[in-house]
């Protein structure tokens, strides 16, 4: 088995739930994405892209 | 222990695939009450053995198995499935037991309410036998210990000393046992996949926005699935027509529907199938004792598929931070009240409460930089399936791991962690990328072992070729044997 396992030290465990976020953190920034790339939409592969608003209920505040 | 492999024979009815007991019902051999109750009388008598069950629903199961028993509609109308037990995972909700989420903050949660894919069940007139364990919160927040789980850990049915594998454990456990023919797992990112391969059976993880997740605890509304596991890849496609389909309750259904290609065009399709493989996922990455079953896997499907040649998957991206970020930070949006109310303190699992907690600082920047990752390698995937049909490569480089044991402790050898050694990835990170796509893929076995533990083989092809992967593995499987060797039980 390996040496580098955690412990099951709860305190440690906390540590290496945080160092798994901060290698996470590295890896992705370590792959750059061209500024014109778009997050997919959450719903489905096959749904319109971006549905058109109805013009009369546009309103501002909201993000 | 090891259980010694015995094939199943067609009269056997613990093991028996869906038109074997549709045959059956049809010939009045027993009636669908009598099925129904031995098949309650199994799980309570022997799902704990496998820690399999989160609880048996006789009640519910007598009522929808004397409704199929009355039904005089002409069979085909309502479909093969009618008054056939099954489980589902305890992640979908479904009237008339709790659903616990496999974790004890929800021991007592009540949902008065049939997930879509439960309700779609039971209008093909199927029996729900039984809510199946899992994986406390189907493993969100990186759990370490197949413990896991407010019903235990989950026991495989081929060795009880070994996993079942997670998160969808009692769904896999309970059809590789033989206590239901086909149940309902979920998968986010592998845990369809995992269990199938450690249990011997064959799982299908539809295309994203294939089957509604409305009624299922969300951990990803990005990543997760629902989909079947049974004996056989025809019992898996005959599931999934009766649960895949757009539903309002759920917008991120496509619409889409699944039919299962006929004979004919079955047959004319794996002819000409184009099959990408990598030599080094099995050469490289598979762990000592599943080796030589995986190569005479890839050896066996490569004789029943149109042509088998070198395809890699998209390379070049960070995997598991991308499932791990998209996962981490919508479960921490998920399961806010939970961590933050203090609740998470009763799950079972240590490494999953810290993991829970740690994902509350997960940055939106770098959520949004995995999700525009995953923008690109749908892009990239769509340019590999532009020259191949389907990819195949391994289901899980080893057999399944000891039941005591800490899941992030490999013995040396067993399936490899790419990166850190250097060599080529191949397709073994399939799992994490193609969940991240959203791709479909079917796990099937493929022999045993050396030390007597199913191994299995896994495709994966593009949005939607559910058809193509049903009628790969169905031809695969009617010339092996495989998925009709069950443990001794």
């Amino acid at each position: 088995m390996s040496d580098e396992r955690p412990s099951d030290d709860p305190e440690r465990l906390r540590e290496v739930a945080k160092e798994a976020l901060t290698a996470n953190r590295a890896a992705l920034r370590a792959r750059p994405v061209p500024i014109d790339v778009e997050p997919p939409t959450i719903f489905g592969v096959e749904q319109p892209r971006r549905p058109m608003p109805d013009p009369a209920s546009r309103h501002s505040g909201t993000a | 222990m090891t259980a010694t492999p015995v094939e199943s024979g067609k009269s056997e009815i613990r093991f028996a695939t869906i038109p074997e007991l549709a045959g059956a019902l049809r010939r009045r051999a027993f009636s669908a009450r009598e099925l129904a109750t031995a098949t309650c009388d199994l799980l309570e008598a022997e799902g704990g053995r496998y820690n399999a069950v989160a609880a048996v629903m006789r009640k519910r199961a007598l009522r929808e198995a004397d409704r199929a028993d009355r039904s005089s509609a002409p069979e085909d109308s309502e479909g093969p499935l009618r008054g056939i037990p099954y489980g589902a995972k305890d992640l979908l909700a479904a009237r008339g037991a709790p659903t616990t989420w496999g974790a004890p903050p929800y021991r007592d949660q009540m949902l008065n309410d049939d997930a879509t894919a439960i309700r779609r069940l039971g209008r093909a007139g199927a029996v729900l036998a039984a809510k199946l364990a899992m994986v406390e919160l189907a493993g969100g927040g990186s759990y370490r210990y197949p413990s896991a789980s407010l019903q235990g850990p989950g026991r495989n049915p081929w060795d009880l000393d070994r996993w079942s594998g997670g998160s969808s454990s009692g769904s896999a456990a309970a059809v590789g046992a033989g206590l239901v023919p086909y149940s309902l797992g979920s998968e986010t990112s592998g845990s369809i996949g995992t269990p199938a391969a450690f249990c011997g059976v064959t799982g299908l993880r539809p295309t994203y926005g294939l089957v509604s997740r409305h009624g299922a605890m969300a951990l990803s509304w990005t990543l997760d699935k629902i989909g079947p596991m049974a004996h056989t890849a025809e019992d898996c496609g005959t599931v999934l027509a009766a649960v895949a389909g757009g539903d309002r309750a759920d917008p991120s259904t496509s619409g889409r529907r699944f039919r299962p290609l006929a004979p004919d065009a079955s047959a004319d399709a794996t002819r000409h199938a184009r099959i990408g493989y990598a030599e080094e996922d099995v050469a490289e990455h598979a762990a000592p004792e599943a080796r030589n079953a995986l190569a005479a896997g890839v050896e066996e499907f490569g004789r029943i598929a149109g042509t088998m040649r070198r395809a890699t998957m998209p390379e070049g991206y960070p995997f598991g931070a991308m499932v791990g970020t998209v996962f981490g930070a919508e479960g921490a949006s998920i399961f806010s009240e939970l961590v933050d109310g203090g609740g998470v303190d009763a799950l079972v699992d240590e490494r999953q409460k810290a993991g829970l907690r740690a994902a509350n600082e997960i940055l939106a920047r770098d959520y949004l930089h995995a999700m525009r990752l995953r923008t690109l390698l749908q892009r990239d995937f769509a340019k590999v399936f532009d020259e191949i049909d389907v990819l195949l490569t391994v289901g899980r480089t080893s057999t399944a791991p000891q039941i005591d044991k800490p899941l992030d402790a490999r013995p040396p050898g067993a399936g490899s962690t790419p990166a850190a050694d250097g060599k080529p990835l191949g397709n073994t990170p399939l799992i994490p990328a193609g969940n991240l796509a959203g791709l479909p893929a079917i796990f099937f076995p493929c022999g045993f072992g050396t030390d007597g533990l199913p191994v299995g083989l896994q495709l994966v092809g593009p949005p939607f070729s559910e058809p193509l992967l049903v009628a790969l593995v169905s031809a695969y499987q009617a010339v092996t044997h495989h998925h009709r060797m069950r443990p001794v039980v």
